[in-house]
C-alpha cells in the first residue's frame, strides 16, 4: 500500500474500493478489447470497410431501444447490480455468438453485439464510479481507476496478439465471456453505497423527461452536444485510420497489424494515464484536460491534410485519439458529468452516453457513406472533416467553463443575503395590501406601510387622511412623507396638528408646513409653550430672511440663552439645520459645537451631516470614534468630496490619530466608492498596517467593490490571500500536537491548554475569513461566502464540491500557490496529514507539545505567547520553564507573563 | 396571494416586526431570504428533537409551543418562533404547532446571522432591544427572580488580599468564565482582556446609582455586590463571574439598579463602545450575546409558564 501510495493520492479506508474498481474496469475493458480485436478481424475478413457504415447505423438504432431500457434497469436494481447483472447477460451472449459458425450475418451481429456493450457497460461502469466517489475523489482516484481500464486494453491486446500465433482469432471471443463473468464476481465484493431502489414509479414520482432535463440544465445539453461531437470526430479518425489500414494490408495481415498496433497505443496510454494524465487534470483543470485531446487530434488532422494523407501522418492521429481517449480524455469526461446533480445524472448519463453516441456515430456513419458514394472518402477529405470537428470542439468546450462553474456554485449556493434584489413594482393587488396597513390601527404596520412606499419613492400614494391617525408615531412618520410630494390636500390636516399635544407632532407638522411655504405655521408656533418648538419656528423664520442666520435676532437670542431652556432651543435649533439647513448654518452649528454640554454637542453633529461646509471635515473625522450619528456622521465627510478623502488618508498617516478614529476610517473611505477609495484601501492592505485596521480596510474594500464597479489589484490582493491561507495552516499546525490527550500529571493544565488551544483555532478561522474575503472581492460576482459555509461542512459530498469549485475559480490565479493553498484547506484530511502536505508553506511544525509551546513563546502576538507561556507553567516542566524565564527576558512585551512567574515563585497561580 | 403581494406582505411583516426603520440595505437583504408562510390549523412548524435551523416570523394566527412535560407556551401575532433553539445552537426543545390559521415568513437563521453582521448597528440595536425586552419582562412578571443568585461556590476567589493587578491572562479566564460569555470565541475575549480595567471597591462602598449614565459593564472578579431598585421593588446579589444587572447592563443607557458592594469586591470594568468594537470585528462574539439574551428569555418564558404574563418578548 506504501508503494501505491507514492503514486496515488489515497486517503485512509480508499483502498480497496478504489483496487476494486480499477479492477473491474480492467476486466471489463481487456474482455472488450478482445472482443473488439476478433469483430474487427472478422468483420473485414468476411465483409468490405464500406459496410462498416451500417453496422454503424444499427448501433445507433440499438442505443435507441436500450437507452431507456438500460436507465429504467439502473434506477430499478442500483448502479452496481445492474453493472453485475449487465456482465453476466454480455458473457452469455458472447458465448452463444462464439458457438455459432462465423457466416457474414453472424460476423454483422457480432460487430453490433460487441459495440453495444462497449458503450453499455462503460457507462454502467462510470455512473457507479461517479456514485461511489465524489468529485474530488474523482480528481484524485479516476486515473488510476482508468489506469486499471487502459491495462486492461493492453493486457487484451497483447494476449490477444500472443493467441492469434497458437489460435483462431475466433477464439478470443470464448476467452473474453470468461473475463466478463469473473469480473462480475468481483464486484458482488464492492458495498452497495446508494439509496435502495424504489419499486414502480408512481406518477408523483416519475423522473422528468429528458426534454424536461434539457430546458432545466443548459449545461447537460451542452454536455451532451460535446460528447456527441467528440464521438463524431473519434469514428471519423477511426474511419480514417481502418481505411487507410485496410489499403495498407492484405485481410490475412489486419488481425495482427490491428492486435499490434492496438498493444502500442494502449501501453502508450497506459503511460500517459499514469505519468501524464492526472497532472494534466490537477494542473489545468477539468475542461482544459477535456481539450487536449480535440488540440492533438487537430495537429494530426491539419498534417493528415498537409502530407496527402500519407500513413505515418494517420498513424499519429490514430495514436493521440488511441492513447487519450481511453485515459486522459475518459477521466476529463467523466468529471464533467460531476457537477450535476445526483439524479440528473443518474436519468441522462446513459441515454447521453448511448442514444447520443450512437446518434453521433449514425450520423457520422451516414455522412461517410455519402463520402464513399461519391468517392470522397479519401485520406485528405476526412483530415478536413476531423479539422473542422476538432476546431468546433474546442471552441464549445471552452465554452463550458462558466455553466460548469455555474452548476457547483449552484450546488453550494445558500442564500442570496447579499443579492442586490431589485424594489418590488408594486400591482394592484399589493397596492390593496399596502393601503389595508396603510388603514391599520396598529402603528407598527401603518409606519411599516409608510416606510415601504417613501423606500419606493412612491409617497403619493400616502393618503393624507393618515394624518388622522391616533398614534403619535405614524402621525410623525406620516408627515415628512406626504409633504415630500408636490401635492398640497395634506395642508389642511397638517395645520390641525400644528396645536397637538405632542411636542414631536407639532415639530414635525411645522417642519412639513413650513417646508411647503405656509409661512403662518411659524408665526404660529413662534408663541408656543416649548423652546424646543420656538426654536423649529426660529430656524423657519431666518429660512424667510435675507439676513445670514447667524445675524438673524430669533437665532442670536437662542445662541444667547444659557439655561435648560436654552439647552432645549439650542437642540431644537439644530435638529431643525439637520432637517432642512443649508451652508449657510455653517457659523451657527460651530458656535453651537463649541458648547460645552454634551446634548448640544451630539445635536451639532447631526446638524453638520446635513450642512456641507469644509470646515467641518477634521470634527467629523474626530467624531468618527462615537457610534452615535456615525452613519450621518460618513455621509456627511463622503458629501465633501476629495478633501474630505484627503483628510481622511492624512488622519491615517497622522500616529497622533485616535485609535477609535482610526479604525473607523477605512469603512468611511469606502463610502465614497470610488476608483481613489478602492486604491487607497487596496495600498493598505500591507504588513504595515496594524491587523485590526487591516481587518477594517479589508471589510470595507468588500463593501465598495460590492457595490461599485472600481477595479483591483488583483495580484496584491491574491498574495494577501496566500498569506492568510498559510497563517491559518500555521495556526492549525500548533493545534494538532496541543490536542493530544494530557497525562494524569499535567490535568491541572487542562484549562490553561483548552484557552491556548482555542485561541490558535480562533485565530486559523479569522485567517481563513479573511482570505475568503479576499476571494470574494477578487471574485466579485461569485457566491464566495456560501463556498466558506461549504468548506466547513460535515457533508463530503458538499465539501468535495466546494473545493473542485475552488479549484476551477482559481485556475487563472495570478498567485498560483493560493490555489495549492486552497486545495489544502479544503481537503477533507485530517490536520495532521493536511499539515504534512504543506510544508512547502508552514516549514518546520511543531512535532509535539513542547516544541509548540516553546515556538509560541516567541510567536509576534503577544497573547498566544502569553497564554503558551501560562500553559507551560501550568505543565511544570524544568525545560519549558527554562524557555519561559527566556522569553520573558528578550521579549519585554511579555510583561503579564513576567508578573506571572514572579508571583509563581512565591507560590501557586492566583486564580485557580 | 399573487407574488408581488406577497413580498409586500412579507416586506410589511418585516418592517412591522423590527419596530424600528431599518437601513435600505437590510430590507433587501431580508426580502432576498425570507420565504412565505402560510400555515392551517394543525400544522407543526417544527418538532422537538429535530435539527433547529430555521426560524419563523409569525404576523397572524395562534402557535402553541409544546414542552417534554406538557407545558405550553401560547405565541399570537408578531412572534419569532425557533430562535431561541436556533440561537442555542441545540436541537429543537419544543414542538411548535399551529392553533389558528397562521401566515408569516420562514427563514434559514445563518441568512439571518449574514445580514445581521453585514450591518451591526442594525444587529446591535436589535441585540440591545432585545436585552431591554427580556429585562422588562422579568421585572414585570417576576420581579424576585430577575436575576439568578451566585453560587456559594467562589469559582474565581482571589488569593487572599493580593494587592496585585490582574494580569492579562488572568482578565481573560475571569471573562471566559462569565455566563455572559459562554461559548464566546477567544481571540475577541483576549481582546477585551486587553480593554479592560480593574476596579476595587470597600465593602459597603457604591458602585453606582440607579439612573446614572451607563456606558460601562462590570464583571465581578471576587467578593459580593448588592443590587437594588425601588420600581417594582427589587433585590438581588451578584457574585463572581456575573455581569453586574445582567441583560440590563448591556440593554439600557442609564443604570436601573443601585449596585454595592458587600463584601471587599473586584471588578472588571469593559466600556460597552469598546464590547460593541469588539463585537463588530468579531461577530461571533455578538451571537454569545444573542444566546445570553435567548436563555433569559427561555428563563423568563419558564418562570411564567401557566401564569397570566404581561410584555413577554413573543420570542420562542
Amino acid at each position: 500500500m506504501r508503494v501505491l501510495q507514492r503514486f496515488i493520492d489515497l486517503r485512509p479506508g480508499e483502498g480497496p474500493l478504489l483496487l476494486k474498481s480499477a479492477l473491474t474496469l480492467f476486466g471489463l475493458i481487456a474482455a472488450h478489447t478482445m472482443l473488439e480485436t476478433a469483430r474487427d478481424a472478422l468483420f473485414l475478413q468476411k465483409l468490405p470497410a464500406e459496410r462498416l457504415t451500417f453496422v454503424y447505423g444499427l448501433l445507433a438504432f440499438l442505443a435507441l431501444a436500450v437507452s431507456r431500457l438500460n436507465s429504467r434497469f439502473v434506477r430499478r436494481f442500483g448502479r452496481r447490480n445492474a453493472l453485475i447483472f449487465t456482465l453476466f447477460g454480455s458473457a452469455y451472449g458472447t458465448i452463444l455468438l462464439f458457438l455459432l459458425p462465423p457466416t457474414k450475418p453472424v460476423v454483422f451481429v457480432l460487430y453490433a453485439w460487441s459495440g453495444l456493450l462497449g458503450s453499455v457497460l462503460v457507462v454502467q461502469f462510470w455512473m457507479f464510479a461517479g456514485q461511489t466517489f465524489t468529485v474530488a475523489q474523482g480528481k484524485r482516484l479516476f486515473g488510476p481507476i482508468t489506469a486499471g481500464g487502459v491495462l486492461g486494453a493492453v493486457v487484451g491486446a497483447s494476449f490477444s496478439v500472443a493467441a492469434l500465433r497458437v489460435t483462431d482469432v475466433h477464439n478470443l471471443l470464448a476467452v473474453g465471456s470468461g473475463i466478463l463473468i469473473v469480473t462480475s464476481m468481483l464486484l458482488t465484493t464492492v458495498p452497495v453505497d446508494e439509496i435502495p431502489p424504489t419499486t414502480e414509479a408512481t406518477p408523483t414520482t416519475r423522473a422528468p423527461s429528458m426534454l424536461a432535463l434539457f430546458r432545466a440544465q443548459p449545461y447537460l445539453l451542452r454536455l451532451a452536444g460535446l460528447i456527441a461531437l467528440s464521438t463524431a470526430t473519434l469514428l471519423t479518425t477511426d474511419y480514417l485510420f481502418k481505411s487507410v489500414a485496410r489499403a495498407a494490408h492484405s485481410p490475412d495481415e489486419l488481425g495482427s497489424f490491428f492486435a499490434t498496433y492496438y498493444a502500442i497505443l494502449n501501453s502508450a496510454a497506459l503511460l500517459v494515464q499514469l505519468f501524464v494524465a492526472g497532472v494534466i487534470v490537477r494542473r489545468a483543470g477539468v475542461i482544459a484536460a477535456f481539450c487536449v485531446l480535440p488540440m492533438l487530434l487537430l495537429v494530426g488532422g491539419i498534417g493528415t491534410v498537409l502530407v496527402g494523407g500519407a500513413m505515418l501522418a494517420v498513424l499519429l492521429t490514430k495514436g493521440a485519439e488511441g492513447s487519450l481517449r481511453h485515459s486522459l480524455h475518459r477521466i476529463a469526461s467523466e468529471l464533467l458529468w460531476m457537477p450535476l446533480p445526483d439524479d440528473v445524472r443518474t436519468q441522462s448519463k446513459v441515454v447521453v452516453d448511448t442514444v447520443f453516441v450512437r446518434g453521433a456515430q449514425a450520423l457520422t456513419a451516414g455522412g461517410l457513406l455519402l463520402l464513399a458514394t461519391f468517392d470522397l472518402d479519401r485520406p485528405v477529405v476526412l483530415g478536413a472533416l476531423i479539422v473542422a470537428l476538432c476546431l468546433v470542439w474546442v471552441v464549445f468546450a471552452m465554452g463550458l467553463r462558466t455553466s460548469y462553474l455555474g452548476l457547483f456554485r449552484s450546488a453550494l449556493h445558500r442564500a442570496t443575503p447579499e443579492s442586490q434584489q431589485t424594489r418590488l413594482e408594486l400591482d394592484i393587488r399589493s397596492v390593496e395590501v399596502v393601503v389595508e396597513a396603510l388603514s391599520s390601527r396598529e402603528p407598527d404596520r401603518a409606519i411599516a406601510a409608510i416606510d415601504l412606499l417613501v423606500a419606493g419613492k412612491r409617497h403619493r400614494l400616502i393618503p393624507a387622511l393618515i394624518l388622522y391617525h391616533e398614534s403619535e408615531a405614524v402621525l410623525e412618520r406620516a408627515l415628512p412623507a406626504v409633504a415630500s410630494s408636490d401635492r398640497r390636500d395634506w395642508i389642511p390636516l397638517a395645520e390641525r396638528l400644528l396645536e397637538h399635544d405632542s411636542i414631536e407632532v407639532r415639530i414635525a407638522a411645522l417642519r412639513a408646513l413650513a417646508g411647503a411655504g405656509v409661512t403662518s405655521a411659524i408665526e404660529v408656533r413662534l408663541l408656543d409653550v416649548r423652546p424646543r418648538v420656538r426654536a423649529h419656528a426660529a430656524f423657519w423664520l431666518a429660512e424667510t430672511s435675507e439676513h445670514p442666520p447667524f445675524e438673524e435676532p430669533g437665532v442670536r437670542q437662542i445662541l444667547d440663552m444659557t439655561d435648560d431652556a436654552g439647552a432645549d432651543a439650542k437642540i431644537g435649533l439644530l435638529e431643525a439645520i439637520q432637517g432642512s439647513g443649508g451652508p449657510e448654518w455653517g457659523d451657527v452649528i460651530l458656535a453651537l459645537y463649541e458648547t460645552d454640554h454634551p446634548r448640544i454637542n451630539e445635536a451639532a453633529v447631526g446638524a453638520m451631516a446635513q450642512v456641507h461646509d469644509e470646515r467641518f471635515i477634521p470634527l467629523l473625522i474626530d467624531r468618527l470614534r462615537y457610534r452615535t450619528y456615525r452613519a450621518e456622521v460618513r455621509d456627511a465627510i463622503v458629501t465633501l468630496g476629495e478633501p474630505a478623502l484627503d483628510a481622511l488618508v492624512e488622519a491615517l498617516r497622522d500616529e497622533t490619530t485616535n485609535v477609535r478614529v482610526l479604525r473607523h476610517i477605512p469603512r468611511t473611505i469606502s463610502r465614497f466608492g470610488t476608483q481613489r477609495a478602492a486604491d487607497i484601501l487596496t495600498g493598505l492592505l500591507t504588513d504595515e498596517t496594524p491587523g485590526r485596521i487591516r481587518y477594517k480596510v479589508l471589510r470595507g474594500l468588500g463593501r465598495l467593490v460590492e457595490e461599485h464597479p472600481v477595479k483591483v489589484d488583483r495580484r496584491l490582493l491574491e498574495r494577501r490571500i496566500e498569506s492568510n491561507l498559510v497563517e491559518y495552516l500555521r495556526m492549525s499546525a500548533f493545534v494538532v500536537p496541543l490536542s493530544t490527550p494530557l497525562d494524569e500529571r499535567s490535568a491541572n493544565a487542562r484549562a490553561g491548554r483548552a484557552m491556548l488551544v482555542e485561541l490558535l483555532e480562533n485565530k486559523a478561522e479569522q485567517a481563513l475569513e479573511r482570505a475568503f474575503r479576499l476571494l470574494q472581492i477578487v471574485h466579485r460576482n461569485e457566491d464566495i461566502r456560501s463556498v466558506s459555509y461549504a468548506v466547513r461542512s460535515t457533508d463530503r459530498r458538499v465539501r468535495a464540491q466546494a473545493l473542485e469549485y475552488l479549484d476551477a475559480l482559481t485556475l487563472d490565479a495570478q498567485v498560483p500557490s493560493t490555489r495549492e493553498l486552497l486545495r489544502l484547506v479544503a481537503d477533507d484530511l485530517p490536520m495532521s496529514d493536511r499539515i504534512v502536505r504543506a510544508a512547502p508553506f508552514v516549514r518546520g511544525a511543531p512535532t509535539n507539545e513542547k516544541q509548540a509551546l516553546a515556538r509560541l513563546l516567541r510567536d509576534s502576538d503577544t497573547a498566544l505567547a502569553n497564554l503558551a507561556g501560562y500553559h507551560a507553567l501550568q505543565l511544570g516542566l524544568d525545560d519549558l520553564r527554562a524557555d519561559v524565564i527566556e522569553a520573558t527576558r528578550e521579549r519585554p512585551m511579555l510583561v503579564s507573563l513576567r508578573n506571572m512567574l514572579a508571583s509563581l515563585s512565591e507560590g501557586a497561580p492566583s486564580i485557580a | 396571494m399573487p407574488e408581488t403581494a406577497h413580498a409586500v406582505e412579507l416586506e410589511l411583516l418585516v418592517r412591522t416586526f423590527l419596530q424600528m426603520k431599518p437601513p435600505e440595505r437590510v430590507m433587501r437583504q431580508f426580502a432576498a431570504i425570507l420565504r412565505p408562510l402560510e400555515a392551517p390549523e394543525g400544522t407543526i412548524l417544527y418538532e422537538r428533537g429535530a435539527p433547529s435551523g430555521e426560524v419563523f416570523l409569525i404576523a397572524h394566527g395562534t402557535i402553541a409551543s409544546v414542552g417534554e412535560d406538557g407545558s405550553r407556551w401560547m405565541f399570537e401575532g408578531q412572534s419569532f418562533l425557533g430562535v431561541l433553539d436556533a440561537t442555542l445552537d441545540r436541537p429543537h426543545s419544543r414542538t411548535a404547532v399551529v392553533e389558528k390559521h397562521a401566515e408569516g415568513a420562514r427563514m434559514n437563521l445563518l441568512d439571518y446571522i449574514d445580514i445581521l453582521e453585514d450591518n451591526f448597528d442594525f444587529a446591535k440595536d436589535g441585540m440591545q432591544r432585545g436585552c431591554i425586552f427580556s429585562h422588562e419582562a422579568m421585572l414585570a412578571n417576576a420581579p424576585d427572580e430577575v436575576f439568578v443568585a451566585p453560587t456559594e461556590d467562589l469559582v474565581l476567589e482571589m488569593r487572599g488580599a493580593d494587592p496585585r493587578r490582574l494580569e492579562m491572562v488572568e482578565r481573560l479566564m475571569v471573562l471566559h468564565r462569565s455566563s455572559f460569555f459562554v461559548r464566546a470565541p477567544m481571540q475577541p475575549l483576549v481582546s477585551l482582556a486587553t480593554l479592560a480595567e480593574e476596579e476595587r471597591y470597600d465593602a459597603g462602598e457604591k458602585i453606582f446609582e440607579f439612573q446614572e449614565p451607563n456606558a460601562n459593564l462590570r464583571f465581578v472578579v471576587s467578593g459580593r455586590v448588592r443590587a437594588e431598585r425601588q420600581t417594582p421593588r427589587v433585590v438581588a446579589e451578584f457574585g463572581p463571574s456575573d455581569l453586574l444587572g445582567g441583560p440590563a447592563a448591556v440593554g439600557y443607557d442609564t443604570y436601573q439598579y443601585t449596585m454595592t458592594a458587600t463584601r471587599p469586591t473586584r471588578i472588571l470594568r469593559i466600556a460597552k463602545e469598546d464590547l460593541f468594537d469588539v463585537m463588530e470585528d468579531h461577530f461571533r462574539l455578538s451571537g454569545t450575546l444573542f444566546a445570553f439574551n435567548a436563555r433569559e428569555n427561555e428563563r423568563a418564558r419558564r418562570l411564567t409558564s401557566g401564569r397570566e404574563t404581561v410584555d413577554l418578548t413573543e420570542i420562542g
